[in-house]
């Protein structure tokens, strides 16, 4: 059983879930309030146009026939159509995933590159000004909330400062987008050398990235600092201090690969917060990625979009999970995979 | 530094509790005794503030004077004033009740739910373990926000839908904690005693098992109030949560949004900061006692 069968098992894994997450919104949304006939044709639909609608949507039929229509039509990719946008779920949703995963994931990168530097720095250096700054930003940065930090930070650098460009989406409205070959347009305007779209698409993401990273990156180093002070505490630190390896050395070349174990772990389990956090971020800065679409579905009781979105995000959930699980397997050889 | 207090507890074998407290003492503002009494000061000011709320409100939280509509910050209106010419401080004092409310309310109530679902699974074993056990995975396996929203989708956006959305994610971790708590004392000789005297099986989960279970609930339970003001907030602000006039800080802080563009900072930016203030206290009482705790 090699890397490749770990990995084949966890991916079964997700279908469960899946067919689990299905069943509960379905059932969720059986108890929904309303007649989805009358929302779809409003207030002016005789009797008779009623009873057709709810015919055509299936609607007559039992509730466990009704669930299997679901689920084929989700194994062939039908999540039914929005009646807000008229399109279907699946086609708004993959046009909109591919900014919400760029804003996700650049902002996990950011917040790994400052987090976890300044935890292993203020662990290290105990008392030290850098500890006090870095013990500040944790207690802060956990303790504010995302979509105030992002308005905050648009006072300061939009209206105050000029610096950064309007809260109004994904790019300039004046520059056309790049050519669509990903959905990413920090890729797609890249591949095609569109560098004023390049700029463009990149001068908006800035605020958005920096608002999620700002949280984000205070729990990593929260937790950083906590996993190092425990690993600088344990005796084998000790022997390399009797050892007289420089106090660099040790930190760097000891500890900082044990303390690191379990903020892998950690940083998996922020990938939930993450996903909410990308949901508020979009709709401070008006980015039309799927969180937007969710919310602004749900606030007009449009449910397609909002269960295609909670599949969607559980797929991007559980394999993000996958992909920390597998690195962290690389990073520490001691763990067998048949355990993961 | 810390290295030499490394040396000293190992070299004259302290017992685990003495090395503890070396490793993680640290002297002046930062010091965990002294963190977790402002934490402690900052969660009892807010009590205090969200209990006399109508008395220390200088206006009404819900009239405003259409007159001095967008007013900037002032002697007689020190935080402002919103779109309605509302109090901004008023309204930011009496938000304190909503959020210190619905943290109480989340958090209790999930440890009740998770407390008999625990208890049941730990005491009880077997089929019925293994059905409640996985049932808890599933809702763990869930990114939490997006559960809230599944739920907040459905049902009416009020008050209770909120901390009902709310308190579904940490069910299963208190549910968790408490299964191994009860899995640990019942197999004790306490337990055994209980039952031979004739307890019957629920006094002997509450009156017995339970009591021994309760320190690591405690610790979690203040950082997750943190987690529970800052999400109601969001999903507030979302427009899924408190609805408009009322003054919950989320509902703020949306309603400001839109003014930020234009410079009128004071909307948004007073409720988040006293909503920072709130879970930052959270965040430092939880911190204290898990420092406290932890081995």
């Amino acid at each position: 059983m090699g890397l490749m069968g770990y990995i084949a098992r966890r991916l079964a894994l997700i279908i469960p879930m899946l067919v689990g997450a299905s069943l509960i919104m379905f059932v969720l949304t059986m108890l929904i309030p309303g007649d989805p006939a009358l929302m779809r044709l409003g207030n002016f639909a005789t009797a008779e146009q009623l009873q057709q609608m709810r015919e055509e949507m299936g609607l007559t039929k039992p509730p466990h026939e009704r669930y299997f229509i679901y689920l084929w039509g989700l194994l062939r990719g039908d999540m039914g159509r929005s009646w807000r946008t008229g399109n279907l779920v699946l086609d708004d949703l993959w046009t909109r995933l591919p900014m919400s995963v760029e804003l996700g994931l650049c902002s996990m990168l950011l917040a790994i590159a400052v987090g976890i530097p300044l935890g292993v720095m203020s662990a290290a250096g105990q008392d030290s000004l850098i500890d006090y700054g870095g013990k500040l930003y944790g207690m802060l940065g956990v303790a504010t909330p995302i979509f105030w930090f992002g308005l905050v930070l648009v006072y300061v650098f939009y209206f105050k400062l000029g610096m950064a460009p309007p809260p109004t989406g994904r790019i300039d409205m004046l520059i056309s987008p790049p050519l669509h070959i990903t959905g990413s347009y920090l890729l797609d305007s890249f591949f095609t050398g569109n560098v004023e779209a390049l700029l463009s698409s990149a001068a908006q993401l800035v605020l958005p990235v920096v608002s999620l990273a700002f949280i984000v990156g205070a729990s990593i180093s929260r937790m950083t600092y906590s996993s190092m002070r425990k690993v600088l505490a344990s005796p084998y630190i000790l022997v390399g201090h009797a050892y007289g390896f420089s106090q660099r050395a040790i930190i760097y070349k000891f500890a900082l690969k044990n303390a690191l174990m379990p903020v892998i772990t950690l940083i998996g389990l922020q990938i939930g917060f993450l996903i909410g956090g990308v949901v508020l971020v979009e709709v401070v800065f008006s980015l039309p990625g799927i969180g937007r679409y969710a919310v602004e579905s749900l606030l007009v009781n449009d449910f397609a979009p909002v269960q295609g979105f909670v599949l969607v995000v559980l797929v991007v959930y559980l394999l993000a999970n996958l992909l920390v699980d597998l690195l962290y397997n690389v990073i520490n050889p001691q763990v067998k995979n048949s355990e993961g | 530094m810390a290295t030499a207090q490394t040396h000293t507890h190992v070299l004259s074998a302290p017992t685990r509790l003495e090395a503890q407290h070396q490793v993680t003492k640290r002297r002046g503002i930062f010091s965990n005794q002294c963190l977790f009494r402002i934490g402690v000061t900052m969660t009892l000011l807010w009590l205090g503030v969200a209990l006399l709320a109508p008395w220390i409100t200088p206006y009404h939280p819900l009239k405003g004077d259409a007159a001095l509509a967008n007013g900037s910050p002032s002697f007689e209106h020190p935080f402002g004033l919103d779109k309605y010419g509302r109090d901004i401080l008023s309204r930011v004092i009496y938000g304190s009740r909503y959020d210190f409310f619905i943290a109480l309310t989340v958090v209790l109530g999930a440890m009740a739910t998770g407390t008999l679902i625990g208890s049941i699974s730990g005491f009880m074993g077997g089929k019925l373990d293994n059905v409640l056990m996985r049932l808890m995975d599933m809702v763990l396996a869930f990114p939490s926000f997006v559960l809230a929203l599944v739920f907040v989708a459905i049902f009416p956006p009020n008050l209770t839908t909120l901390v009902v959305a709310l308190s579904i994610r940490f069910v299963p971790i208190y549910a968790r904690l408490i299964r191994g708590e009860i899995l640990v004392e019942k197999v004790k000789e306490y337990a055994a005693a209980a039952q031979a005297i004739g307890s019957s099986q629920w006094r002997l989960i509450f009156r017995h098992l339970l009591p021994n279970a309760y320190t690591p609930i405690i610790t979690q339970s203040t950082t997750n109030m943190s987690w529970a003001i800052l999400n109601a907030a969001g999903l507030s602000f979302l427009g899924l949560g408190i609805q408009p006039p009322m003054p919950e800080w989320g509902v703020m802080i949306s309603e400001g949004s839109s003014y930020i563009v234009s410079g009128e900072w004071w909307m948004s930016f007073f409720p988040g900061a006293a909503l920072i203030l709130m879970t930052a206290g959270f965040i430092l009482v939880g911190d204290g006692l898990n420092a406290q705790t932890e081995p």
